[in-house]
C-alpha cells in the first residue's frame, strides 16, 4: 500500500476509460453483425462520463484535490476487469450491452473504494457524482437493450 | 427486579427523550407557510415548509413529471428555480450541464423548501391534471408489446397534442411510482387515452401495465411534453420510430390526416424481425386513402428462411437516408426510439437539409 | 472538590487542560474538520454548544436519577443516549437557522454524537465530583477550549497549503505533528491554574 493522490485515481480511472473507448472501437470495427458496429461506434464517441464531471468542476478546485492523498490504495482496475472480457467478433447486441454494464461495474468499484475513506468533501462530492453518472448510463444502457433495437 | 430497574430507567430516559426530539422537531422544522411564485405571479401557492418542492407542487395539483419517485435518479423533475432554493446538491450536479446550473434548473424533487420560492416552469405543466380511468381494452400487438385503451372517468375529458405523454402510476412496494407512456391515440379522441408499452423484463411500470386488466381501475397524470405539431399544412412531416419508438408517431399521424387530409408525411419504422412489426396492416390501410402518406417499414434482421418480407431491410436510418430527397423544402421530423437510433438518423436528415430546430425527438 | 470556584475551572479547561490538547480526545473530528476557519469555528460553536447543555442534562440524570436507583454503572450508555438526542436537536436547529452551515458540516453535525471529547467531559464531571455550577462550567470550557484549538489548527493548516511540506507529511500526518507541537506551546500555561 502506498500513498497515492486523488489526481492519480482520476488518471487511472480516465486510463481506464480510454481503454473502454477503445474497446468499443475495436469490436465496432470487427464485428460482423450490423447493429453492433453500429452500437459500439455510439458507445465509444459517448463515453466520456470522467471529463463531463470534471468539467463541471471549477478549474482551482480541481488543482487542490488533485493534490490529496488517499489513504487507502484502491483496488487496481485495470486488467482484472478486460480478462473474459473479449467477446467473439459475432456477438450480439444484449452480449455487448451487458458487457458494458459490467465494466461500467468495474469504475463504479473503483469509485466507491474512495468513497468509503474519509476525504475531503469535494472529493467526496466529485466521486458521488461520477458513481451517480455510471449508475445512469448503466440505465441507460439496459434502456437499450430493452428497446431491442439492435 | 434487578434486571427490571435498570431496563425501566433506561427506557423511560429513551422515551423522555424521544417525546423531546419529537416536540423540538414541531416547533424548529416548522418552516411555517412558504410562497411558491411560479412564472413570475401566474400562479401563487402557499405550501407548509419542509417539504421537497416536488411533493409540495403534486400536493398543490402542480404536476411535475417524475419517475423515480423523488429519489433523484431519474432526471425528469427538472424545473428552474430564480429565487430561493438553496445551493445545489451534489445529488443533482450529475444531471445538470454547467450551462443549467448557471441557468438555475434544479431537480424539483430535491430541493427543500424553507423560505419563499420562486420558480419557472413550462407554461402547459400548469394544464397538467390527475386522472382516473378505467381499461377498456388490452390487446398484444407482439409478443411483447401490450396496447392498452384507458376510458378517462374523472376528469372525463383530456387535452392532449400528439407528441405529449402521460405518466401511469404503477404501486410498487415503496409506494406508487409513475412511468411516462407516450399518448398514442389521436388527440381529437378526447375521452380515452392509449398507450403501447413494450414489457421491460423486471420492470415495475411496464409489468404493471402488461398485467392490466378490462375493468381495472388506473391514475395517471399528464399531459407532458413540449412539442408542437406545425399547425402549416405544407410543411412536411418525417416520423422516424425504432424498437417500441411507435405510439406519439401513431397520434401524430392520425391526427394529421383527420385535420389535412392531403398532408405530406412519411413513416419509418425499424424494428428486427417481422414477428416485431405491428400496425403495418393499419397505415397502410390509411396510406390508400391518403396517397401522401408514405409508409416504410424496415427489418435490421436477416431474414430466416421461413419469413416473407418485401420492404426494406438494413436499419431504419438507411431507408430514410433512400427515400428522402434532399433540399431546402419545409419539413419537419419527430424521432423516436433509443439514443443511437436517434442519433444516426440525425445524421441522415442533417444531410438531407434538415436543421436542428426541424427536429424533435424522444428518447424512450 | 467543593472548593475550586467554577471561573477557575472555566479557565483551567480552556488552557491548562484543553480537552484535546491535553487529554487528546475528539481527535477523529479535529482532524477531519479543521481545513477552514469558517468550518470549524462553525463545527466547534456547535460543541460548546453540546458540551455544555449535556454535562448539565448528564449531571442532572447522574445526580438525581441514577445515584439514588444505585444504577450508577449505566453511566455510559445513558450518557451516550443523551449526547446522542441533543445532537439530533442541534441538527434540526443548525439546518433551521444557518443552512450554509448545515451544508458545510455535512456528516460531522452527526459525528459530534461519537465525538469521544463531549463523552469525556461528562466522565470528568463525575470523576472529579464537580458540583452542578463546577460541571457546567467545565463543560462550556471544554467546548471553548475544543473550539480554541481546532482554529488555531484550521488557521495553520489554511497557511500550511502554501507550504512546501514534504510529500510523506502531507495531510493528517503533518495535522498531527503540528497538533502535538501546539500541545507542548499549550503546556506553558501549566502554572496558570492547577485542577485534579
Ligand atoms: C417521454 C417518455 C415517453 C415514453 N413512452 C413510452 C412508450 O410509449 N412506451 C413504452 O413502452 N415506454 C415508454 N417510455 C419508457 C417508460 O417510461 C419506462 O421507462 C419503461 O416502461 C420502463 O419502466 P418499468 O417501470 O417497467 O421499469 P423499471 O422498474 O423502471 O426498470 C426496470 C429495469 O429496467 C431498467 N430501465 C429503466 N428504464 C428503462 C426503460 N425505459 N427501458 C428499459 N429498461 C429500463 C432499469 O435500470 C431497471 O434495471 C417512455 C419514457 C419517456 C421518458
Ligand atoms: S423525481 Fe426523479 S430525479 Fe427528481
Amino acid at each position: 500500500m502506498g500513498v497515492i493522490t486523488v489526481g492519480e485515481v482520476l488518471r487511472r480511472a480516465s486510463e481506464f476509460e480510454c481503454r473502454l473507448m477503445n474497446f468499443y472501437l475495436d469490436l465496432a470495427e470487427h464485428a460482423t453483425r450490423e447493429g453492433v458496429r453500429l452500437l459500439t461506434d455510439y458507445m465509444a464517441r459517448h463515453r466520456q462520463r470522467l471529463a463531463e464531471a470534471l468539467e463541471r468542476f471549477p478549474e482551482q478546485e480541481y488543482r487542490r484535490i488533485s493534490e490529496l492523498p488517499i489513504r487507502y490504495e484502491p483496488a487496481s482496475i485495470d486488467d482484472s476487469c478486460f480478462e473474459e472480457r473479449e467477446l467473439p467478433p459475432d456477438a450480439t447486441a444484449a452480449d455487448v450491452l451487458d458487457k458494458a454494464v459490467e465494466l461500467d461495474e468495474c469504475l463504479v468499484a473503483l469509485y466507491r473504494h474512495v468513497l468509503q475513506q474519509e476525504t475531503d468533501p469535494a472529493v467526496r462530492d466529485l466521486f458521488e457524482s461520477l458513481v451517480r453518472s455510471e449508475e445512469k448510463d448503466e440505465i441507460r444502457l439496459k434502456k437499450i437493450k430493452a428497446m431491442n433495437y439492435f | 427486579m434487578v434486571f427490571l430497574l435498570p431496563i425501566l430507567v433506561f427506557a423511560g430516559l429513551l422515551v423522555g427523550l424521544t417525546v423531546a426530539l419529537s416536540v423540538a422537531e414541531r416547533v424548529l422544522i416548522n418552516y411555517g407557510v412558504c410562497k411558491i411564485d411560479i412564472n413570475r405571479g401566474d400562479k401563487i401557492l402557499e405550501v407548509d415548509g419542509g417539504q421537497t418542492l416536488l411533493s409540495a407542487l403534486n400536493e398543490s395539483k402542480v404536476f411535475i413529471p417524475s419517475a423515480c419517485g423523488g429519489r433523484g435518479s431519474c432526471g425528469h423533475c427538472k424545473i428552474t428555480v430564480r429565487a430561493g432554493g438553496g445551493p445545489v446538491l451534489p445529488t443533482e450536479t450529475p444531471f445538470l450541464s454547467r450551462a443549467q446550473v448557471r441557468a438555475g434548473v434544479r431537480l424539483a424533487c430535491q430541493v427543500k423548501i424553507r423560505e419563499d420560492i420562486e420558480i419557472t416552469i413550462p407554461e402547459d405543466l400548469l394544464n397538467v391534471q390527475m386522472f382516473t380511468a378505467e381499461v377498456a381494452t388490452t390487446r398484444l400487438v407482439t409478443h411483447d408489446i401490450v396496447e392498452v385503451l384507458l376510458a378517462l372517468k374523472e376528469p372525463a375529458e383530456i387535452s392532449q397534442r400528439p407528441g405529449q405523454y402521460v405518466q401511469l402510476q404503477a404501486p410498487s412496494p415503496e409506494g406508487p411510482v409513475y412511468r411516462a407512456y407516450s399518448i398514442s391515440s389521436p388527440s381529437y379522441e378526447k375521452d380515452t387515452v392509449e398507450l403501447i408499452i413494450r414489457l421491460v423484463p423486471g420492470g415495475i411500470g411496464s409489468t404493471y401495465a402488461h398485467n392490466l386488466e378490462v375493468g381495472d381501475a388506473t391514475v395517471l397524470t399528464g399531459p407532458y411534453g413540449e412539442f408542437r405539431l406545425s399547425e402549416d399544412p405544407d410543411v412536411e412531416l418525417v416520423c422516424v420510430g425504432g424498437g417500441c419508438g411507435m405510439a406519439p408517431m401513431k397520434n401524430i399521424i392520425y391526427t394529421v390526416y383527420e385535420r389535412w387530409p392531403d398532408r405530406k408525411c412519411w413513416l419509418f419504422f425499424g424494428c428486427r424481425t417481422t414477428s416485431d412489426i405491428f400496425y403495418l396492416e393499419e397505415f397502410q390501410e390509411l396510406a390508400r386513402k391518403h396517397p401522401n402518406f408514405r409508409v416504410v417499414y424496415a427489418l435490421s434482421d436477416p431474414l430466416s428462411p421461413e419469413e416473407r418480407w418485401d420492404g426494406e431491410t438494413g436499419f431504419v436510418h438507411l431507408s430514410v437516408d433512400k427515400h428522402i430527397e434532399p433540399g431546402g423544402a419545409k419539413r419537419s421530423a419527430f424521432l423516436c426510439g433509443p439514443p443511437p437510433m436517434i442519433e444516426a438518423v440525425m445524421k441522415v436528415l442533417a444531410d438531407k437539409g434538415f436543421t436542428p430546430e426541424d427536429i424533435f425527438y424522444d428518447e424512450f | 472538590m467543593g472548593e475550586i470556584s467554577p471561573f477557575v475551572i472555566l479557565i483551567a479547561a480552556i488552557f491548562t487542560n484543553n480537552i484535546l490538547l491535553a487529554n487528546f480526545l475528539g481527535m477523529c473530528s479535529f482532524l477531519a474538520v479543521s481545513k477552514e476557519i469558517p468550518t470549524a469555528a462553525g463545527l466547534g460553536a456547535a460543541v460548546i454548544f453540546v458540551m455544555t447543555a449535556t454535562t448539565a442534562i448528564n449531571f442532572g440524570v447522574y445526580h438525581h436519577v441514577l445515584v439514588p436507583l444505585g444504577l450508577v454503572y449505566l453511566q455510559f450508555i445513558v450518557f451516550i443516549a443523551v449526547i446522542a438526542a441533543f445532537v439530533q436537536f442541534v441538527e434540526m436547529f443548525v439546518e433551521r437557522f444557518s443552512l450554509h452551515l448545515y451544508h458545510s458540516l455535512g456528516i460531522f453535525l452527526p459525528l459530534i454524537t461519537v465525538n469521544c471529547a463531549i463523552l469525556g467531559v461528562s466522565l470528568f464531571m463525575i470523576i472529579r465530583k464537580y458540583t452542578f455550577a463546577q460541571s457546567v462550567a467545565f463543560g462550556f470550557g471544554g467546548g471553548v477550549g475544543w473550539t480554541l484549538a481546532i482554529i488555531l489548527i484550521a488557521g495553520l493548516r489554511q497557511k500550511m497549503r502554501y507550504s512546501d511540506v514534504p510529500r510523506p507529511f502531507r495531510g493528517v500526518a503533518i495535522a498531527m505533528i503540528i497538533t502535538g507541537v501546539m500541545a507542548m506551546a499549550f503546556m506553558g500555561f501549566a502554572g496558570m491554574v492547577r485542577i485534579q
